[in-house]
């Protein structure tokens, strides 16, 4: 069972209320962006856009999902293709709505455990020989889909975004729902370094394993010059988040 | 031969003082490093330009451009619009892009 804390529904409010320097899908036509995720304990992803022209880009990725017991590891790679559905550019601030979706290729380990019954060898028939347990791994792959989008608002002082992002497949679904919410303690201007001190809250969900669903309330460092971007932080149970972005 | 080239010289120097040296633009929409360099990249598509230089606080977009060789508004309409900025206003000055940049940097300060 999740508990929601009452982080999440701050961040969610923050958001709402002011509703970017948030990673994009699509940064400028012509554009080409690495982009890499690590939540400790959850998951791990990386990604890699082309964008032909200022509202479109396509790419693939690659998503390792942690789990647990008999359900280990979950992989997916996918291409997809985003879309900026709308940008309002107002003076001195830019709004966004993005979407996304493509193709999914997923792959999950399993471990298999069986008890075989006792084995009468014939020597002992005063003690009977116990049951033997065996087990074995397999992987499981499937073909999916996965579907999302993200809204962002931005100025130099403030920047807040919504994202949801779905994989799904007949092995394993995966979701995970994100609020941001950033302040700049300083403006910034072109080639000067950005420093934003980021609140995330991000909801895990899906049938991936039991112990991937969670909420998760995080405080990150971003720092964003030029054609990188990087944030680092902890989450309030001390697991390590970190993101990077590359425009090439 | 003294006074020919002399009148050359003044020619010369009011020709250039009456040719736009920059493209001043005002563009809404600008609030990180990432929009500069979209914008950036998207006019040095264009030949005729030399050097850009963007101020995400003052909104400022400035062309310098190769010669005497002006840019069409329409042109720089499209090059704002396919970086996925509103291009506001256009402006043709005398500054020079080495006076854009001291400005900025002064009321930086």
């Amino acid at each position: 069972m999740r508990t929601m804390t009452p982080g999440f529904f701050l961040v969610l409010t923050a958001s709402l209320l002011f509703q970017r320097a948030e990673a994009r899908p699509i940064v400028y036509a012509h554009s080409a962006t690495a982009m890499a995720d690590y939540s400790e304990g959850k998951m791990s992803e990386a990604q890699f856009f082309y964008a032909p022209r200022s509202f479109v880009s396509l790419g693939v990725g690659y998503m390792n999902i942690e789990g647990s017991g008999t359900h280990p590891e979950h992989e997916i790679s996918y291409f997809r293709v985003n879309f900026l559905a709308k940008r309002w550019n107002m003076e001195a601030a830019q709004a966004n709505v993005f979407v996304w979706g493509g193709v999914d290729n997923a792959h999950m380990t399993q471990i298999v455990s069986f008890t075989t019954p006792p084995v009468d060898s014939g020597h002992n028939h005063d003690e009977p020989a116990p049951p033997s347990e065996t087990s074995y791994e397999r992987t499981i792959g499937a073909s999916g889909w996965n579907a999302g989008g993200q809204i962002d608002f931005e100025t130099r002082r403030i920047y807040s975004s919504v994202k949801t992002d779905y994989h799904s497949s007949s092995a394993f679904t995966h979701r995970v729902d994100m609020v941001q919410f950033g302040i700049a303690p300083y403006v910034h201007d072109t080639n000067e370094l950005a420093t934003w001190l980021v609140v995330c809250a991000t909801r895990y969900s899906g049938n991936a394993s039991a112990s991937h669903e969670d909420d998760q309330l995080s405080f990150l460092l971003r720092f964003f010059k030029k054609r990188t971007w990087i944030e680092a932080g902890a989450t309030t149970d001390g697991k390590l988040q970190a993101r990077a972005m590359f425009s090439l | 031969m003294k006074r020919l080239l002399c009148l050359g010289t003044i020619l010369m120097l009011a020709s250039l003082s009456a040719r736009a040296t920059t493209i001043e633009m005002k563009v809404y929409g600008m609030v990180c490093g990432f929009c500069a360099q979209g914008i950036e990249a998207s006019l040095r598509k264009n030949p005729a330009v030399v050097d850009v230089l963007v101020s995400l606080e003052n909104k400022l977009v400035v062309v310098e451009t190769r010669g005497s060789e002006d840019i069409d508004d329409a042109a720089l309409t499209k090059a704002i619009a396919d970086a996925g900025y509103d291009l506001k206003a256009v402006a043709r000055t005398q500054r020079t892009m080495a006076e854009h940049r001291a400005g900025i940097e002064l009321a930086a300060k």
